[in-house]
């Protein structure tokens, strides 16, 4: 498969990934239940990561393995793209901003309080995957 | 010591580490620079808390969390919120945990950006919603 395509491929998993962590996130509401809320953290941090490689296949060519519980190598490999401009950067603070929200603080620290802005940090997180997208086609 | 004394003082040790960290940046020591402008982040939160609550916080997971509950009552914290999350990550986890330095001029850009956080939290210590 050639490196668009991937890359395009990757983004439809992060998106129908982020699709599940919003079903997570309604069974949570409705059932005010704290495992579905994890579920949705999880899967919405699996999105991010999916979503932050696509981003890096599309402009370097190259395919970061997607690992949950160590990101160092998206990490790097987001933080070292070539020609960082003003939107680069953006991006790569927002990235440092979900994985202290969503990794260390929830799936970590186990905190999940206050979680009506743990929802709205849930919500929010979809911006990102546009503008992971958005980047990846040069924007 | 009084509550607004103690905050002063919290403040002032926070200000006390950015100069730290400068002196670290001089001595080409970025790793280390990195963590005491962590902690001056971390110093100027807690002073923030204080003020705003009349706690201190104990621990860092203490100072994230009482940072997030000031987040979701008064939304001009939110920005503060974020550059925290952002600090801790870039800071604290990637450079002084991880040792990730690179890409260095945005990591020494995001060491010498301090000050404005901690203005940014005295400001919000003296507003009270």
């Amino acid at each position: 498969m050639l490196e668009t395509e991937r890359a395009v491929a990757l983004f439809a998993t992060a998106n129908a990934t982020y699709a599940q962590a919003m079903k997570h996130l309604a069974s949570a509401i409705e059932e005010l239940d704290r495992t579905e809320l994890e579920k949705s953290v999880g899967k919405t941090w699996d999105a991010v990561l999916q979503a932050t490689n696509a981003l890096i296949l599309a402009r370097t060519g190259v395919e970061v393995e997607v690992n949950p519980l160590d990101d160092r190598k998206t990490y790097v490999a987001l933080a070292q793209l070539p020609e960082r401009d003003e939107a680069l950067k953006k991006i790569t603070r927002s990235y440092s901003i979900l994985e202290n929200t969503f990794f260390t603080t929830v799936l970590c620290q186990k905190d999940i309080e206050p979680v009506s802005l743990l929802i709205k940090d849930i919500r929010a997180t979809a911006d990102y995957l546009r503008e992971a997208e958005a980047l990846a086609n040069g924007g | 010591m009084l509550e607004p004394e103690r905050t002063s003082a919290i403040f002032a040790d926070a200000w006390e580490l950015y100069g730290d960290a400068v002196d670290l940046l001089g001595l080409g020591r970025t790793r280390i620079a990195a963590e005491a402008a962590w902690g001056a982040t971390k110093r100027a939160t807690d002073a923030l808390i204080l003020a705003r609550t009349g706690r201190e916080p104990m621990n860092s997971p203490h100072t994230s969390r009482g940072l997030r509950f000031l987040a979701k009552t008064d939304p001009g914290v939110a920005p503060l919120r974020d550059v925290y999350r952002a600090r801790q990550s870039r800071l604290h986890g990637r450079c002084f945990y991880q040792g990730i330095l690179e890409p260095e001029d945005e990591l020494i850009d995001e060491i010498r950006a301090t000050p404005g956080y901690i203005r940014d939290a005295e400001m919000s210590a003296a507003y009270r919603s």
